[in-house]
């Protein structure tokens, strides 16, 4: 039997499988490799977009701190004992406590990123942030005047370096001056003060002359959400203003291979008069009375604004926009120019798709502004009413200039006692169940600027009505119907007593009057919020004109007020300059401080109440209901809706400001692009 | 009776050895066309998602970025309109128009737009300089030819910009203005 079996050919070694398998086996790795590098190279990409994104949320998160950081270090620069700790208040802090914030809200403890194998990976986290200084991410971003590395650029006129800088200068608002030893504090903390004014060497975006209005000046509302204002429109403001320039990303290019970015910001204070024809730092309902009767006779042109706010009935704002701080709660029946303001208006969502669909887009004007807003829901914007409340009737000092680092002090700025160019203290009265005047200490500012003191006592150097002098002499007292004891203000009087005093100041100085008790008194009593019947009051007589009134006229006191008859009732023409047309409505500016108001003294005759102005609040709280137009008449009974006219307006030009008047800060930051 | 002489050492392999032998070469050859075919599958698999893979993430980085810059955006049937300023939509959008404030109250704006041009779509950027009023005429920049649709709508008060890639994939980003 024959068998046949395979062979081996001589030299056959299998190289052909050998090739074959290798080549097969370097297709897939290719292919493999090929996918690999695909898969790192998009994970890198992604990685690299995600850590831009982050860099772009953390210095959002940086930014809202900022908002509400600044204001807070400038006020408290402005307190007595500030200058006992002065670190507290710079930029450095102020910077470094933003990241604190934004690192507070979202940050991964180290420890656990640590735990986890991650210590060295680039968080995500808005708040996770490597830096170990604060001039690793920001930095002025021009030289300064006096050299020196700081934060920030300041928006005044020592600062030319940044103000010429090709990158900034033509994208900034005008420059303040002041003087160079708050410029070298401006440097270094947020300085408000009444030193920082307007110069007519910068005047961009002013709108009357920085000569003739250098504290507070025209100025266009900033277009930003919370409508205080209307956007673009000219309102009474000074803008405190600086300059700073945020880089991330740089400390750690090396790992991230990502090229930082620098943007450059201006973080704003606007000081901002209160000017809107309605404004509460309190719950205010506008539309109807407590007793749910309906606002009769009332226009209201121009903007109101509350902490809170709620309409009823019928609303109808000719001008300006609705805002409050917390919410606005409105009726069906609530308008802007004939436009309804709805109840949901500011619902998530709600305001985008609004802006979204406004078809309105000309050149320049896609702003998102709508006719009401809320405060709290608009981005980088702040708005702080600077309200002191009842604190406001009084006189505290604020120390030694160099015990705090601000030249102007915060009681100085933000109460309306210390403000007052003429004060009057009760020193003595008949007995403490009378709180009938019989002695008082007169005060008012001479032509150098001091004060003179003179006291007036009954039976000495204080006639009465009916003794010589007394006819002319401007402060008198009286018991009115309720039996209340009064210290009557002669306000035709006190424009020539003023004349007639030693080195007198004259009226466009001594502009303003601040009444209270002494407090030092076992008989003169510190009146009761509200007043009781045994509590003396003042009373405004003989006001009808305040032509003599050069520069306006302003009365605080803690006393309750009676507005005895008409007051300021005459038009002079509008100053020149002033921005208002000439043939316009114009009244010499005046403004009242007082705890109460009663309009009339009699218990009996209730006259019609013209009012035309502004009204604010010194209520503070949310829980505290401001109702504007309830007003109390001699008898305090509510003034009927029938008997009040009231015609709200808003400033028109810082013409129209009173000497003393309160205050609001807008704090906005804005990039420059 | 001759003997076939036999040596101690098997010269050949008998039929079911190469049976298995070739039996398992089959089964090694498929599993390697297999491979093969899976490798390559796999690769088509991720160039058709090169787009959301390595492009998108760059676009949106970029459109991340220049949104946030803005304060206000407005959304457009075309560059046209976007141009001109008039016609805002809230769907169907090719043209999203956004406005840049600088702190002293200028302005300055820029559109990024979905067009064809020259045949091949494009995502655009125009940017129109503070003080200016006529738009360029060429885009500043492209930001990207490789979408097919862009899609820029805001229905729910949120900028919705959806993204169609070459091979139909579609990615969708959402946000809005700081």
């Amino acid at each position: 039997m024959k068998t046949q079996s395979f062979r081996q050919r001589p030299g056959s070694r299998g190289y052909a499988t050998i090739t074959m398998v290798t080549s097969i086996s370097l297709l897939i790795v290719s292919l493999m490799a090929y996918t690999l590098i695909g898969s790192i190279r998009s994970f890198d990409n992604q990685a690299r977009a995600q850590v831009k994104q982050d860099y772009s949320q953390k210095e959002d998160a940086i930014l809202g701190a900022l908002i509400h950081i600044v204001p807070n270090k400038a006020m408290g620069a402005m307190r007595q004992g500030s200058a006992s700790n002065p670190s507290a208040y710079t930029w450095d802090t102020i910077f470094s406590e933003a990241l604190a914030m934004a690192n507070a809200e979202q940050a991964v403890n180290p420890q656990l990123l640590n735990s986890l194998n991650l210590g060295t990976a680039i968080s995500a986290n808005t708040g996770d942030t490597e830096f170990t200084s604060v001039s690793q991410f920001v930095n002025a971003p021009a030289g300064t005047y006096s050299g020196g590395s700081n934060r920030v650029n300041g928006g005044n006129w020592w600062e030319y370096i940044m103000l010429g800088d090709a990158r900034v200068g033509p994208k900034i608002p005008a420059a303040l001056q002041l003087p160079h030893s708050t410029y070298l504090l401006d440097k270094q903390y947020p300085i408000i003060s009444f030193d920082k004014t307007y110069v007519s060497w910068y005047t961009k975006g002013l709108g009357l002359s920085a000569d003739t209005y250098p504290l507070y000046n025209l100025i266009q509302y900033p277009d930003v959400k919370f409508g205080y204002k209307r956007p673009g429109e000219y309102f009474v403001a000074k803008r405190n203003w600086w300059v700073f320039s945020l880089t991330f990303g740089s400390h750690n290019q090396e790992r991230t291979g990502i090229p930082s970015v620098t943007k450059d910001y201006v973080l704003s204070i606007y000081e901002v008069p209160s000017q809107i024809p309605l404004s509460a730092a309190a719950l205010m309902k506008v539309g109807k009375f407590a007793d749910g009767t309906n606002w009769e006779n009332v226009s209201l042109d121009g903007s109101i604004f509350a902490d809170k706010l709620t309409t009823e009935g019928t609303v109808a704002l000719s001008a300006g926009a609705i805002s409050a701080k917390k919410n606005v709660t409105v009726s069906g029946q609530t308008s802007v120019s004939g436009r309804t303001v709805s109840e949901g208006f500011d619902n998530i969502g709600a305001r985008e798709e609004r802006a979204a669909s406004a078809n309105s887009g000309a050149n320049n004007s896609l702003s998102d502004f709508y006719d009401a807003s809320v405060g709290g829901n608009v981005g980088r914007v702040a708005f702080i009413q600077i309200n002191p409340g009842t604190d406001t009737f009084i006189n505290t000092s604020d120390g030694a200039a160099s015990e705090r680092i601000s030249p102007t002090g915060w009681n100085a700025y933000s109460r309306a006692a210390p403000k007052a160019q003429m004060t009057l203290e009760v020193r003595s009265v008949t007995s403490s169940s009378d709180q009938m005047p019989t002695s008082i200490r007169f005060s008012y500012r001479n032509s150098s600027n001091a004060l003179v003191t003179t006291t007036y006592t009954r039976g000495s150097n204080w006639p009465t009505d009916l003794q010589t002098g007394g006819s002319t002499f401007p402060f008198q007292t009286a018991a009115l119907e309720n039996a209340k004891r009064v210290l009557i203000v002669h306000m035709d009087r006190l424009p020539a007593f003023i004349a007639g005093l030693s080195s007198t100041g004259g009226m466009s100085r001594n502009n303003s009057l601040y009444i209270y008790p002494r407090t030092d008194s076992s008989s003169v009593k510190i009146p009761s919020i509200p007043s009781l019947t045994s509590d003396m009051a003042v009373s405004l007589r003989g006001g009808n004109s305040l032509t003599a009134y050069t520069s306006g006229f302003s009365l605080v006191s803690r006393y309750r007020v009676y507005i005895a008859d008409s007051l300021n009732n005459v038009q002079v023409p509008a100053p020149a300059n002033s921005g208002i047309s000439s043939g316009t409505t114009y009244y010499p500016p005046l403004s009242i401080f007082a705890p109460e108001k009663r309009f009339g003294e009699s218990l009996s005759i209730q006259s019609p109440i013209e009012l035309t102005g502004q009204l604010s609040s010194l209520k503070t709280g949310s829980s505290d209901t401001f109702n504007p137009l309830e007003l109390l008449s001699g008898s305090d009974a509510r003034v009927p809706a029938g008997s009040l006219n009231a015609d709200l307006t808003t400033l028109r030009s810082p013409a129209e400001l009173p000497p003393i008047h309160m205050m609001n800060w807008l704090v906005t930051i804005e990039e420059i692009h | 009776m001759k003997k076939h002489a036999t040596s101690g050492k098997a010269k050949g392999f008998t039929l079911i050895e190469m049976t298995i032998a070739l039996g398992m070469t089959l089964g090694i050859a498929s599993t390697i066309v297999g491979i093969l075919q899976q490798q390559v599958a796999f690769i088509g698999l991720v160039s058709r998602f090169q787009f959301l893979r390595d492009e998108a993430p760059m676009i949106d980085s970029l459109l991340t970025t220049i949104i946030n810059k803005a304060d206000s955006y407005r959304i457009y049937g075309n560059i046209g309109n976007a141009k001109a300023g008039s016609g805002a939509v809230q769907e169907d959008g090719r043209a999203l128009r956004l406005r840049f404030r600088n702190p002293d109250g200028t302005v300055s704006n820029a559109i990024i737009s979905f067009e064809n041009q020259a045949g091949k779509n494009r995502l655009n950027f125009y940017l129109q300089p503070q003080g200016q009023t006529s738009w360029p005429t060429t885009p500043s920049w492209t930001i990207s030819s490789r979408p097919t649709l862009v899609d820029f709508s805001n229905t729910s008060g949120i900028l919705l910009i959806a993204m169609t890639g070459p091979n139909g994939e579609q990615i969708t980003y959402a946000g809005n203005p700081d």
